[in-house]
């Protein structure tokens, strides 16, 4: 990846606003080309959890989660290879199970993942470049 | 990973809590054989290094003096987000 990033924005701000910047990623030994969401909003970064179990993902640890319903007692937290195309990365990271698959997503990745890049965002072009 | 080799690795983190807490504070703890592994600053690290070593596992990756309860993001709370 070059220094100035690689832009995974959208043609324009109203499809940036609706759908939000995302990554196409490969999961594990899976081929398909999966969603990721960057969510500056979440602090870690989480998989969805029957994609997890179907790919066979080794568990790492179990905790509980909050949410505003309450709490889950032994959510299992995944270990991933994540292939990143676009920015030509393989990266291991740990991700906390849930459900994703209403939203059509397989990933998202919080501010654990964004720690080690620079992304910038422009809501009126669309324009989302992300560089590490 | 079988649920007992996971809680054998979970147990020796409980065992050691106090001290790990004292000593590493933040940091990633890789668990593996029922010993410590190693300390690393990211769990992206921890992870690239429990495959390197130990392959697919058993082995317990979390960070030291994290809160019991991680919080769920709120667009998977509210469903916010919306891939299309």
């Amino acid at each position: 990846m070059v220094d100035d990033g690689v832009d995974i924005g959208h043609p324009d701000g109203a499809s940036l606003l609706a759908v939000g910047p995302f990554l196409f990623i490969r999961v594990g030994r899976d081929s398909a080309d999966r969603r990721a969401l960057l969510d500056t909003g979440a602090s870690l970064s989480c998989i969805d959890v029957e994609l997890a179990d179907a790919l066979g993902l080794p568990i790492v640890d179990r905790r509980q989660l909050t949410s505003v319903t309450g709490v889950t007692e032994g959510s299992p937290v995944y270990l991933a290879r994540m292939r990143i195309p676009t920015l030509d990365r393989v990266v291991h990271g740990t991700f906390a199970g849930v459900s994703l698959g209403s939203l059509n997503l397989a990933v998202l990745l919080g501010r654990d993942f964004l720690a080690r890049y620079r992304m910038v965002y422009d809501g009126r072009s669309g324009s989302v470049t992300l560089a590490g | 990973m079988t649920e007992t080799a996971l809680d054998e690795q979970i147990a020796v983190y409980e065992s050691i809590r106090d001290e790990l807490e004292r000593e590493h504070l933040g940091e990633w703890i890789l668990v593996h054989g029922g010993v410590v592994a190693g300390y690393f600053e990211t769990h992206w690290d921890a992870a690239e290094a429990a495959v390197q070593r130990f392959g697919d596992g058993p082995y317990l990756i979390r960070e030291v003096g994290a809160p019991d309860a991680l919080q769920i993001p709120a667009a998977v709370q509210f469903g916010l987000a919306r891939g299309r």
